[in-house]
């Protein structure tokens, strides 16, 4: 079918309905997993760093190149913390996509009116609203993007069959593992449209399979799936039901959804009636041998697949592919209706419409959530930055954030500061962990860190003022009701170059110089409590090379259990090493003890000499 | 689509240019660098040091604190080390005479209670404590009070304690 002057207004009607639908969600700012993106970017300044933030597994074991690491990565660079470019670059990618799924409706069922519909029912998608609104999520874009393309791009070969198309087709799949690990599916659905439309599958297409295997294969053996928690899998009768989660999800269904688009008509009613009319739909074309409304079934079905497992990780924005499936199923339901009876378009384009007021209006709500909170996100961090500028080099602990605030802000948002921002201890228990969350612990000062901060005072104390969004200094008052016994705990970085902590330092230790202090041929110092599994302790130091003429080794105990052994010789006089510190309970301190087998004197020096120690601190 | 292209990249370089940013001041509410010795609960120049307890100011300008309140004052030079005199200003207006009657105002310094003031009744008062030269160290020090009744007026869930007008620091002689 060949593109008219009309198809250029049609185009355009799915795009403008996206506008007004996510008019704030376009607009809305960093938030979430968003801080920790823009973090990454922040780390690269060297082609190690940028190797490792392109490629080092994240958050699940993916490496989405585009869409997640180069997106934020080129951005960031461009723009710093100013969200327009990057919604403009998601505005691109839908708008294209909207196209492009314009084209392909028209080629696959001759039919303007579905053309038309299904593009619109996608963009009303309640699906659609976190991956436009939430730039973490535009992974779904720009995999829907390399999907749609690709399949266009089949579609095309399928016609002409020019082999560039073919070549172009799967140019652009095998790119798409780099947007989205849903890409792995795409065979199928080549293979399904070919078998459907055709009743045969050309050779070449079997081919595309060979990527999907690879990727599946590597992804099973060498990404470790968790088998508890809300990313394990559940490969069991679940899936059935989870299947039905996504269908009312995808429907606009479930009441969490806002409030009924009609008040008459509750949400589980009207998805109830809207799934009743698709599956008869279906039923219908597959007898008669019509083949959108089941490939659209398929479509829906394939790109879930990959996340059925996930009983427990039920995300409304996986499915941003699959909802493409429901859009042709109701799409071609309509035009086909319209070609057969007034009466039948009637009911047909009262369905439509009844969906698109339904899905529409959670979408509407659901953007608009997304915007509300990147506002909040942005008011905190705004102040956190005047802050931290205001206090340099100082640890900042802040009071009166709630779990949305913390969660949707300043869990993540922190990891863009140089210096330590953290959340009083006393409040912790007042942030809900969701299910599948990390620990919130790295975003909680420890009792230690904040007597040891009073100390030297290098603290400042801040509470969040919800209504004026701002936050107010109170740290003459916060140091007040310090409890006192913070004072006296042992600090988790021991300053060796002044007296501040020499308390601290039990037995085997020198005076302090510049940069640090020597030890002698053991040496007992009292540390923080390491609060959690994981901290490594690190012992920075160095031993002049005109006492190196042989090497010399230190020995590192924690609470008498040895962590580990440090070589220092004359090729390599300085050293900075992190050991791993065993898991201790209790906010008490632990005893670490280092020995060195072997010391030294200096000429003109009594002094037993055996290491020059600059650090010593539990990370 | 050519065309399309560059307008794409003119909104990019138009929006994407990285500018330094300065965040704005008044996004943070800072303490006083400076404290003083002597404050008026009225003023607002002085709220830095009303640290906790006060309620915000009435249209008219004054406030009500809560039965337990907290300031800080600076310690004159002449006051270091030395014996000190504490003085807080303030009103039981006639609607809280019968709550608040014979009310005693407890103040702690530096972990130091005080001699407790007991007020007469309602109307304009000044209660005056001695503070030891131990608790006056440091250049500053903060002060919790705390009153042994207050007023509960219905239809209101705030507990209302005095009408504090001043504070005030002094070394133990001055006027």
């Amino acid at each position: 079918m060949q593109l008219e002057r009309r198809d250029a207004v049609l185009v355009l009607l799915a795009p403008a309905l996206m506008l007004w639908l996510d008019w704030n969600g376009l607009r809305a700012w960093f938030h979430q997993d968003d801080f920790a993106w823009l973090a990454l970017a922040r780390s690269v300044n060297s082609p190690e760093s940028l190797w490792r933030a392109l490629l080092e597994p994240a958050a699940q074991g993916t490496v989405r190149i585009w869409s997640e690491r180069l997106f934020f990565l080129v951005l960031e660079r461009l723009s710093g913390l100013d969200h327009r470019p990057f919604h403009l670059a998601v505005l691109a990618t839908q708008t294209a996509n909207l196209g492009l799924l314009y084209w392909l409706t028209l080629r696959m069922s001759r039919s303007r009116m579905a053309a038309t519909a299904a593009p619109l029912l996608w963009a009303a998608s309640p699906a659609l609203a976190v991956p436009l609104a939430w730039l973490s999520a535009y992974n779904q874009i720009l995999c829907a993007f390399f999907a749609l393309a690709a399949f266009a791009c089949l579609l095309r070969w399928l016609d002409t069959g020019r082999r560039a198309w073919f070549a172009a087709q799967a140019a652009l799949f095998v790119l798409g593992f780099g947007a989205l690990e849903v890409m792995v599916v795409y065979p199928a659905l080549a293979t399904a449209w070919c078998w459907l439309e055709r009743r045969r599958v050309p050779v070449p297409v079997w081919w595309l399979w060979a990527p999907s295997l690879l990727f599946a294969a590597a992804h099973m053996a060498l990404i470790p799936k968790p088998s508890t928690g809300v990313y394990a899998r559940h490969w069991d009768g679940s899936m059935a039901l989870t299947y039905r989660q996504y269908w009312k999800l995808a429907l606009a269904a479930e009441p969490s959804q806002g409030p009924p688009a009609l008040p008459w008509l509750p949400r589980p009613a009207a998805g109830t009636a809207a799934a009743a009319a698709a599956l008869a739909w279906v039923a219908f074309a597959a007898r008669r041998g019509l083949v959108l409304p089941v490939f659209g079934l398929l479509w829906f079905t394939a790109a879930l697949a990959p996340v059925l497992p996930l009983r427990d990780h039920v995300s409304d924005y996986y499915l941003t592919l699959p909802a493409v499936g429901v859009a042709w199923v109701f799409a071609s339901g309509l035009a086909e209706a319209c070609r057969r009876a007034k009466p039948l378009c009637a009911g047909a384009a009262a369905v439509t419409v009844l969906l698109a007021i339904q899905t529409g209006t959670a979408h509407r709500a659901s953007a608009d959530w997304r915007y509300g909170r990147g506002r909040e996100a942005r008011y905190l961090y705004h102040a956190l930055e005047r802050a931290a500028e205001l206090h340099r080099e100082r640890l900042l602990v802040v009071s009166g954030i709630d779990s949305e605030l913390f969660w949707g802000a300043f869990f993540d948002a922190r990891l863009l500061f140089r210096q330590r921002i953290c959340l009083d201890p006393r409040e912790a228990g007042q942030i809900d962990v969701p299910a599948g969350f990390n620990s919130i612990a790295p975003a909680v000062c420890q009792p230690a860190e904040i007597g040891a901060a009073a100390r030297r005072r290098m603290l400042t104390a801040y509470r969040w003022e919800p209504r004026e969004r701002r936050l107010r200094a109170w740290t003459r008052l916060y140091f007040h009701r310090l409890p006192r016994a913070w004072l006296e705990l042992p600090p988790s970085d021991l300053a060796l170059a002044s007296a501040d902590d020499e308390r601290w330092l039990l037995h085997g230790w020198h005076q302090p110089e510049a940069g640090g202090r020597w030890m002698g041929r053991e040496a007992e110092a009292l540390l923080a409590a390491p609060a959690g599994a994981g901290r490594r302790l690190r012992v920075a130091g160095l031993r002049p090379a005109n006492l190196l003429e042989r090497p010399i080794e230190l020995r590192v105990l924690v609470e008498e259990r040895e962590i580990g052994r440090v070589r220092v010789e004359r090729a390599r006089p300085s050293f900075d090493a992190l050991l791993p510190m065993p898991e201790q309970r209790g906010e008490g301190g632990v005893r670490v003890r280092l020995s060195v087998d072997r010391t030294d004197r200096a000429p003109g020096d009594v002094r037993e000499l055996g290491l020059f120690l600059t650090r010593l601190a539990v990370q | 689509m050519r065309a399309a292209v560059v307008l794409l990249c003119a909104a990019l370089a138009c929006t994407g240019c990285r500018r330094a940013r300065h965040p704005h001041p008044e996004l943070t509410v800072e303490e006083p660098a400076e404290l003083r010795a002597e404050i008026d609960a009225t003023n607002p120049a002085d709220e830095g040091q009303l640290l906790d307890g006060f309620y915000p100011r009435e249209p008219q300008g004054w406030r009500w604190s809560a039965p337990q309140f907290t300031v800080t004052l600076a310690a004159p030079p002449e006051a270091r080390g030395r014996e000190a005199r504490l003085e807080m200003e303030f009103v039981i207006p006639d609607v809280a005479a019968a709550a608040l009657e014979g009310v005693s105002i407890a103040a702690v310094v530096d972990g130091r209670p005080l001699e407790p003031w007991r007020a007469p009744g309602a109307g304009r008062h000044t209660a005056v404590f001695r503070v030891p030269a131990e608790a006056m160290r440091e250049e500053a020090v903060i002060v919790d009070f705390s009153l042994d009744r207050f007023l509960a007026p219905p239809g209101d869930s705030r507990r209302l304690g005095v009408i504090p007008v001043r504070f005030r620091l002094a070394a133990a002689g001055a006027k």
